[in-house]
């Protein structure tokens, strides 16, 4: 459980990392610079791997939302 | 006027911050006017909205014709860029301070009022009985009863919803890279249709969430306690960012329509980009704090 949330903060963070990166390459660079753009496609990268590692986690048992069943 | 690319451009006799101005006034007056109970606040607030709408129309309007005509040189678009650069700090401090009350709320104040650390006489005195959970609306149960809003379903989807439009607007992206127009305003296109649907379906998620348990709904509300009112500012305050963000897709999309940005010289469209991309970091983040762990 709690490696399960580790990992998932891990990536978390290493998506607000390359969106700062990104940031601060927009504020940098030019617009002839792809450094941004690079950066972006890490974030959404990332971003898709987390969305899908929460569910193989849930699977497996991993993880549960709030350790409630769901609502409504 | 003569304008060169050596000097930083500066504009002159510009009505719109004179313009800017009396839409505020309409707007606080009326505000002010409606707090005292008074009929005609409402009229001034619509009044001040339609100026202030106006002054953006045209306010901006001037700003990309100039870009357009060449009129800025390399320090106007540092200028611009810097811009950005303060705005997204102001946006950063102000989700900051909704994920640390929720934070404050989960890991501190809970567990000191369940009698947490050295806090056993807090909880024996004050609230004896109470034993630190999440989600919580606190142990005087403000609001009532109330039922979680799970993972599963509308808000599972909505995230499906909003990563598939950072990956669209990453396509986009790379198109406007490439010089390719037509993919660009494929994606974009895409992408903004997808931001909509997003605040759609968040629209469908709230109803349910307010209606009441008896009538099949979850009772959840803002008034819900410490678990409703972090729900709905953090996920509320998202979702106007979510509208804003689908309105400057759109205006960005207009602009490509009218073959504006070229594989050099897009600013306008990589910050918008860039926009889209933070309030779909936001959304995972609300996703993992406040649905999942």
């Amino acid at each position: 459980m709690v490696l399960a949330k580790l990992i998932v903060i891990t990536i978390f963070l290493g998506i607000l990392a390359s969106l700062g990166s990104a940031m601060f390459y927009l504020v940098r660079d030019d617009g002839k610079s792809g450094r941004t753009l690079k950066a972006l496609t890490w974030r959404i990268g990332l971003s898709v791997v987390l969305f899908l590692s929460l569910f193989v986690a849930y699977a497996f048992g991993l993880i549960q939302p709030h350790g409630i069943s769901p609502a409504g | 006027m003569e304008h060169s690319s050596d000097r930083y451009y500066i504009p002159h006799g510009s009505p719109w911050p004179i313009v800017g101005s009396v839409a505020l006034l309409f707007l606080m007056a009326g505000f002010a006017a409606t707090l005292n109970g008074s009929g005609i606040g409402k009229i001034s607030m619509l009044i001040g909205a339609g100026i202030l709408l106006f002054m953006l129309f045209g306010w901006f309007g001037i700003v990309i014709k100039e870009s357009v005509d060449g009129i800025y040189n390399q320090q106007v678009d540092r200028s611009f860029r810097m811009g950005m650069a303060w705005f997204i700090a102001s946006e950063v401090m102000f989700f900051a301070a909704f994920f640390g009350a929720l934070f404050y709320a989960r890991q501190l104040a809970l567990p000191w009022l369940g009698g947490d650390g050295n806090n056993f006489f807090t909880n024996f005195l004050l609230w004896p009985g109470f034993e630190n959970a999440w989600p919580s609306n606190g142990p005087a149960e403000i609001g009532g009863e109330y039922k979680a809003m799970g993972p599963w379903g509308l808000p599972a989807l909505n995230t499906a919803i909003l990563l598939s439009s950072g990956v669209t607007i990453t396509i986009a992206h790379h198109a406007v890279k490439a010089g390719n127009r037509k993919m660009l305003v494929a994606f974009l296109g895409l992408t903004w249709i997808l931001g909509l649907l997003f605040v759609g379906l968040q629209a469908t998620e709230y109803m349910h969430a307010y209606h009441d348990i008896e009538h099949g709904g979850l009772s959840l509300r803002l008034s819900s306690g410490i678990y409703g009112s972090t729900f709905f500012m953090l996920t509320g305050f998202h979702g106007l960012h979510v509208t804003l963000g689908a309105i400057m897709l759109i205006v960005i999309w207009f602009r490509t329509l009218k073959g504006h940005f070229s594989p050099e010289n897009h600013f306008g469209f990589e910050a918008v980009a860039w926009y889209w991309h933070f309030v779909d970091v936001v959304w995972l983040g609300l996703f993992i704090f406040v649905y999942w762990l």
